[in-house]
């Protein structure tokens, strides 16, 4: 069959989202439900304070973290199962031509919430482990009881199984949704291409691919966006977290940080080369340079990766100050926080080297393209 | 001219590696018009690949428009097409969401050729201009292909079974345009076709079987060979 589980296991990117969402959100559910067995044992006064903005942090941390991921999960997922799709549409479109129906088909993409499935338990069980030093972090002070940390086997529910099941029936509808194409387009190999049209009749053949390669696969925008938003934001707000809460909770946001940025630029680069091959391939035959069919297809998203890097920093700034200025404002020696300049450069030198050996490793991947596929024998 | 000498592909290695071309020599002169004839698998369009610099060859030496294209680096040999040669591919390859005009234009700015306009006109299109290469006929199609190859004014026009994938009528027709091209522009065009009345057309057909050359017809007073002779 076209779709195994081999091929639902293979969403590495999918898996890295959802073992970072499960990994925060265990910790946090965990310690939220932890808090709540010892109410009874909150005096009023400081510790009532304390306690208060631990479960409102909670809160936040857990609605921002498996809202935004969750949402870049599904997004990559659907990307992926249209992809796949389109590059088996001929083998679909026999398959429909003998009589199997869409919904026949697109049932078996269930498979690809499998890799949720897979990086969310990961995640989830890695929590588990880490969880008595996650505990220990957050009442460093001892201002808090003694919290006696359990473990909740339950959450495996939420954070594995729940969202495996979404991310399948996500597969499963989009694929429907790609499948909806007359048999003989599907058979032909046909894209359902959008016309461009040129803003201007002389518009040069490189400016028009560029214009091209913007205005389809926008999901590979957004992918691109979110890898420097995660990078602008994580990376600024370890050292902030190092000052204002602990060692451990910088370095944890400094991973996922680094595996959602890595994930989003390397899955969105790669996914442009290959849905711009046969481009590429034609580009290479007829005389253009590596240099031009890298900047006409890669060079594309380069704005787009730095408004998502001015963007992240804007929201880690925005979310810091909400949490020192308003949530712990009554927290005893929560030193103010204020924007870090020299932080921020220094990230964003490390983007721009992280964002072009990227994309510069993906464009290296596109001299092995095959050229004989254009000949015809 | 374009010379082959003692030219060989292989395509893998070990027990599963597959011969494509053996050991072929040959010259086609500049100028003319030749035609690489034989059955589906017998190297035709392997051969192509090598005389374009396409691809490089497993042995022998390959000479095109006055340089050993053989003996060129991939970047080289990217300069050399950019400047010296034209394909039409059998599946057309034009880039589906661009206008008619945007992928003429693509052979053409290689060419720093302004004259795409004229190009356009000339294989009866201008109406189609800014249309979407997606929404053309296959014959329209292939038309797109050919004037986005004249437009690099290139000095070697190679074509892979250009007709292959068009009616009988349609293929008739591109085959006259192509025919009165080559009169008009004077580039050595290399055909591969399996079709033995496109070869009449021909002044020069090299017969293909097995990755080998097997015969050379020649009309006129061409000077086709086989090096051989």
């Amino acid at each position: 069959m076209l779709v195994s589980i081999r091929n639902g296991l293979r969403l590495v990117g999918v898996a890295l989202i959802l073992l970072c969402a499960a990994f925060v959100c265990t910790l946090f559910l965990t310690y939220r439900l932890d808090l709540a067995a010892i109410r009874g044992d909150i005096e009023p006064g400081i510790m009532q304070t304390i306690y208060d903005a631990q479960l409102a942090s909670s809160n936040v941390v857990l609605a921002v973290t498996s809202g935004c991921l969750l949402a870049t999960s599904i997004v990559v997922l659907c990307f992926y199962v249209q992809s796949y799709v389109e590059r088996c549409q001929q083998q679909l479109g026999v398959l429909k031509a003998l009589g199997y129906s869409d919904w026949e088909l697109a049932s078996h993409f269930w498979v690809f919430g499998l890799s949720a499935l897979l990086g969310g338990a990961m995640g989830t069980l890695a929590a588990f482990v880490y969880l008595p030093v996650f505990a220990e972090t957050m009442n460093a002070d001892r201002l808090l009881p003694e919290l006696a940390v359990k473990i909740h086997p339950e959450l495996l529910w939420w954070t594995a199984a729940a969202p495996g099941i979404l991310l399948a029936a996500a597969a499963v509808l989009q694929a429907r949704r790609t499948l909806r194409r007359p048999v003989p387009d599907l058979l032909r190999g046909l894209r359902p291409e959008k016309s461009v049209r040129l803003e201007r009749r002389d518009l040069p053949f490189l400016s028009a691919l560029r214009q091209s390669v913007r205005r389809t696969k926008k999901a590979l925008l957004f992918f691109i966006f979110i890898g420097g938003f995660s990078f602008a934001c994580m990376m600024q707000m370890a050292p902030s977290m190092r000052d204002l809460a602990s060692e451990s909770m910088a370095l944890m946001m400094f991973v996922i940080g680094l595996v959602l940025a890595c994930t989003a630029v390397i899955v969105s680069a790669k996914s442009a080369v290959r849905a711009r091959r046969r481009t590429l391939i034609l580009m290479h035959a007829l005389g253009y340079s590596r240099r031009e069919q890298a900047q006409s297809v890669l060079g594309v998203y380069r704005p787009f990766a730095y408004a998502g890097f001015a963007v992240g920093t804007v929201y880690q700034y925005v979310l810091l100050k909400l949490m020192v200025d308003v949530i712990y404002r009554d927290f005893p020696g929560m030193p103010a926080y204020s924007f870090d300049l020299p932080v921020c450069l220094w990230v964003l030198l490390a983007f721009a080297v992280f964002y072009e050996l990227c994309t510069a490793a993906c464009a290296r991947e596109a001299r092995h393209l095959p050229v004989r596929i254009l000949t015809s024998d | 001219m374009i010379r082959l000498t003692d030219v060989a592909k292989t395509y893998g290695s070990g027990p599963g590696a597959v011969q494509a071309v053996r050991g072929v020599s040959m010259q086609i002169p500049a100028g003319s018009f030749a035609v690489l004839l034989g059955a589906s698998g017998s190297g035709k369009s392997t051969l192509l690949s090598l005389m374009s610099g396409l691809e490089m060859p497993s042995a022998g030496t390959v000479e095109a428009a006055g340089k050993c294209i053989s003996t060129l680096s991939d970047r080289e040999r990217t300069l050399f097409r950019r400047r010296h040669v034209g394909f039409v591919f059998q599946q057309y390859y034009l880039l589906p969401e661009l206008t008619v005009c945007a992928n003429v234009r693509m052979g053409a700015d290689l060419a720093a050729n302004r004259n795409y306009e004229s190009i356009i006109q000339a294989v009866g299109l201008d109406e189609q201009r800014q249309q979407a290469a997606n929404t053309l006929s296959g014959g329209q199609q292939q038309r797109v292909s050919i004037a986005r190859a004249v437009a690099k004014k290139p000095q070697l026009l190679f074509l892979d079974e250009p007709t292959g994938a068009l009616d009988e009528e349609t293929g008739r027709e591109i085959l006259r345009y192509l025919s009165r091209l080559h009169r008009q522009e004077k580039f050595t065009m290399v055909m591969v076709t399996h079709n033995e009345s496109i070869a009449e057309l021909a002044d020069c057909v090299y017969r293909l079987g097995s990755g080998r050359l097997t015969g050379v017809e020649t009309r006129w007073e061409w000077q086709c060979g086989s090096m051989e002779d």
